[in-house]
């Protein structure tokens, strides 16, 4: 019988956001070897249903209370739970007690992307953990020099490597012209969700920094990104004179989860640069950029550094503290100013950047390299699992003979 | 200064009425008629208990989680002697009386943190030859290692037969699944004329033969009573239990042993008649002293 695994990666496959992504392309590589059964409280809200053959389980917390994990790890008789996502929402949860208590084995594929010192409830929290899987190497490397055990090989989330690979400038004009970028304007693109730690202001100054030096380059700026989140995009763009040259995603279609992922591929394509200055513990858009040959201009700080290889690495020039007492990075406008001017010095020739391409097709595909990874991580688990003996064994044969022998003392 | 004797337990022998709190709580009083200093440390204050070199650790009832491999390692580290003294397989084998035997015990994740913890200790004590047996099973490393079999204390004084008409059958904490459920229920419905009560051991609704017949649960104090009312007593378990004071308790209260080879005290060669085992079981304490007190500095 196939070893059963709830995964919990929050988003259902259908869903283009990055964990709806990771969900879409990998549970079906996993269900080759294991049972899998998707738990996606967002869109699944009330009911069951299936991706392809893999049931997709509903219900939220504040619908079905803390306990709706245990409820449907226990209901499906699962061996193991695999959460994906961010750790430290998963550490302030219940979750680290149920794993204490040996109710769930619980794995967690997730983003390192604090600075140290770590706050105290990532620490305690992380310790019950009966493997973490890291998304960067930057991020097993930070655990275990917190002297965590209980760290697996970092494994990086993948991409559909046959959709994400290096196209012409000029190929999808119509989406191109969508996104405001015109063919002789240097076109510049965010890809990020509007969070406080996505540095947008910092990505602003750089590029009005950039402008104001060079003001014969036609810039045109696309943002895809909510205008309302932790920031409001449209006040910061006017505050950073750059509302005039910069078109946002259409807030509806990004709130519907609505842009398919074949929308993004051509949406990157048509970019020019990337601008992805953040302390990340992956960093999707640095990975689908230099997919299709767009260089990408990142933070020398978190994954970033280990994913970065057609692009241009800037250094932090700040950190800042987050509510939770988390440390995020803060990048230099200056240096992203800088590396703008040099990816447009460079002219619009991509097989400059052709590293970053081949990196990825080398690395990051579902089925030659992360599934592999998890298919050798999960066996190892299960045999771990196995000698830790979870469920209450049956006695052996051999007791089983002698318990039925009768002995009588008078 | 002369050393102190520190039990290590999960559960505080003078306050919880489990077997190996019964145990430990006859080992304590002798102990300390006997002049010995003995503290008592459950896991609550293990960590802020000031431990000096003269002292002996008795660790007796300790659970993998409760009294984890570092504070072994710490007292390994300062030279501190301990005996080890499980009343069930904890730590290795969290199942403690679901102890299955199986072949891949031996490769179990949690032997080998505690094989070293076991072999580094100045003791160990087994509460019969078939409880070694079963540690053996799990750790043939320790074959050689000191040790001393030291039956459950019972007083005789307060399990005997009180001369009452018997009838029936009595099984203690015989509906615990690990005790035998199964194999109880099986015998019961095999021996449909037999009548059999069970009291204890029992935390949930039981679907039950007609012949077997749940009693309640009794203090230790009153079992004797009880015991006393029967003709035999019954105890089927499906894996190795170390003891098993019940199937010596209601021995010397009078019942014939109806039972399997599962059963800890049944596998002392002296358990053939109620004098050996009056004898035996009541100078428990005192085997238990004399194999532990030389341990100690005078």
């Amino acid at each position: 019988m196939k070893p059963k695994i709830l995964w919990n990666a929050k988003d259902h496959p259908c869903l283009n956001s990055g964990y709806g992504l990771i969900t879409r392309h990998l549970t079906p590589l996993l269900s080759k070897r294991y049972e899998v059964i998707i738990y996606a409280p967002v869109y699944q809200k009330d009911h069951i249903g299936r991706y392809q053959k893999m049931l997709v389980l509903p219900g939220t917390k504040p619908d079905y209370g803390e306990e709706l994990i245990l409820n449907h790890y226990r209901e499906h008789g699962c061996n193991a739970l695999i959460m994906v996502g961010d750790m430290w929402p998963v550490v302030r949860s219940d979750l680290p007690k149920l794993a204490a208590a040996e109710e769930v084995y619980w794995i967690q594929w997730g983003a390192v992307d604090y600075l140290p010192p770590w706050p105290n409830f990532i620490l305690e929290g992380l310790r019950y953990c009966h493997k973490i899987v890291p998304f960067s190497q930057w991020g097993e490397g930070k655990l275990r020099e917190y002297g965590f055990t209980n760290v697996a090989p970092a494994i990086w989330p993948g991409l559909d490597t046959k959709l994400w690979k290096p196209y012409p400038r000029n190929n999808f004009p119509k989406v191109a012209s969508s996104l405001g970028f015109e063919e002789d304007s240097f076109r510049i693109l965010i890809v990020a969700a509007n969070q406080g730690r996505k540095n947008f202001p910092e990505h602003f100054e750089g590029i009005r920094l950039f402008r104001q030096k060079n003001p014969e380059v036609k810039i045109k700026l696309y943002v895809h990104s909510t205008i309302k989140g932790d920031r409001n995009l449209i006040d910061d763009l006017h505050y950073f004179q750059l509302a005039d040259m910069t078109r946002i995603a259409d807030e509806y279609t990004v709130a519907c989860g609505a842009y398919s992922e074949e929308h993004m591929v051509m949406m990157f394509a048509s970019a020019d640069v990337v601008v992805a200055a953040a302390l990340e513990g992956y960093g999707f858009a640095t990975v689908q950029a230099q997919a299709v040959g767009v260089p990408v201009i990142t933070l020398n700080e978190g994954a970033s550094q280990e994913l970065t290889h057609g692009g241009i690495l800037i250094p932090p020039k700040d950190w800042s503290m987050e509510i939770s007492n988390i440390k995020k990075a803060v990048p230099n406008e200056m240096a992203i100013a800088t590396g703008l001017e040099e990816i447009w010095r460079r002219g619009p020739d991509r097989a400059r950047w052709s590293k970053g391409a081949e990196w990825v097709a080398a690395n990051l595909d579902w089925e030659r390299h992360v599934a592999p990874q998890w298919y050798q991580l999960l066996d190892r688990c299960f045999e771990e699992k196995k000698r830790q003996c979870w469920s209450v064994p049956e006695p052996s044969k051999r007791l089983n003979k002698q318990a039925r022998a009768i002995v009588e003392v008078v | 200064m002369r050393s102190r004797f520190i039990l290590w337990q999960v559960y505080h022998p003078l306050q919880a009425e489990g077997g190996a709190q019964v145990t430990d709580k006859a080992h304590i009083l002798y102990g300390q008629e006997q002049g010995y200093h003995i503290e008592v440390v459950t896991p609550d204050r293990v960590n802020s208990f000031l431990m000096l070199e003269d002292d002996v650790v008795i660790a007796s009832n300790i659970t993998a989680d409760t009294f984890p491999p570092p504070l072994f390692q710490n007292l390994i580290s300062r030279g501190i002697k301990y005996v080890f003294f499980p009343h069930d397989y904890a730590p290795i084998c969290k199942h403690r009386l679901f102890f299955p035997m199986r072949p891949e015990c031996h490769s179990c994740a949690q032997r080998e943190a505690w094989l070293p913890i076991l072999l580094h200790s100045a003791l160990i004590i087994w509460l019969s030859p078939l409880h070694r047996q079963g540690w053996l099973f799990l750790c043939p490393e320790i074959r050689q290692h000191p040790y001393a079999l030291i039956p459950s204390p019972i007083d005789p004084e307060k399990f005997y037969d009180m001369g009452r008409p018997r009838k029936d059958i009595i099984s203690a904490a015989g509906l615990w699944p690990f005790k035998g459920r199964g194999n109880l229920i099986a015998w019961a419905k095999e021996h449909p004329e037999e009548q059999v009560d069970v009291c204890g051991g029992i935390q949930e609704d039981i679907l039950l033969p007609s012949n077997v017949k749940y009693i309640g649960d009794f203090p230790h104090a009153q079992m004797n009573e009880i015991f006393n009312n029967y003709e035999r007593s019954l105890f089927l378990p499906n894996t190795p239990q170390p003891f098993n004071r019940f199937v010596a308790e209601s021995y010397l209260s009078g019942c014939k042993l109806m039972g399997n080879r599962l059963i800890g005290c049944l596998s002392y060669p002296w358990f053939k008649s109620r004098e050996e085992v009056a004898r035996y079981c009541s100078q428990s304490p005192v085997m238990f002293w004399r194999a532990v007190a030389p341990l100690a500095r005078v």
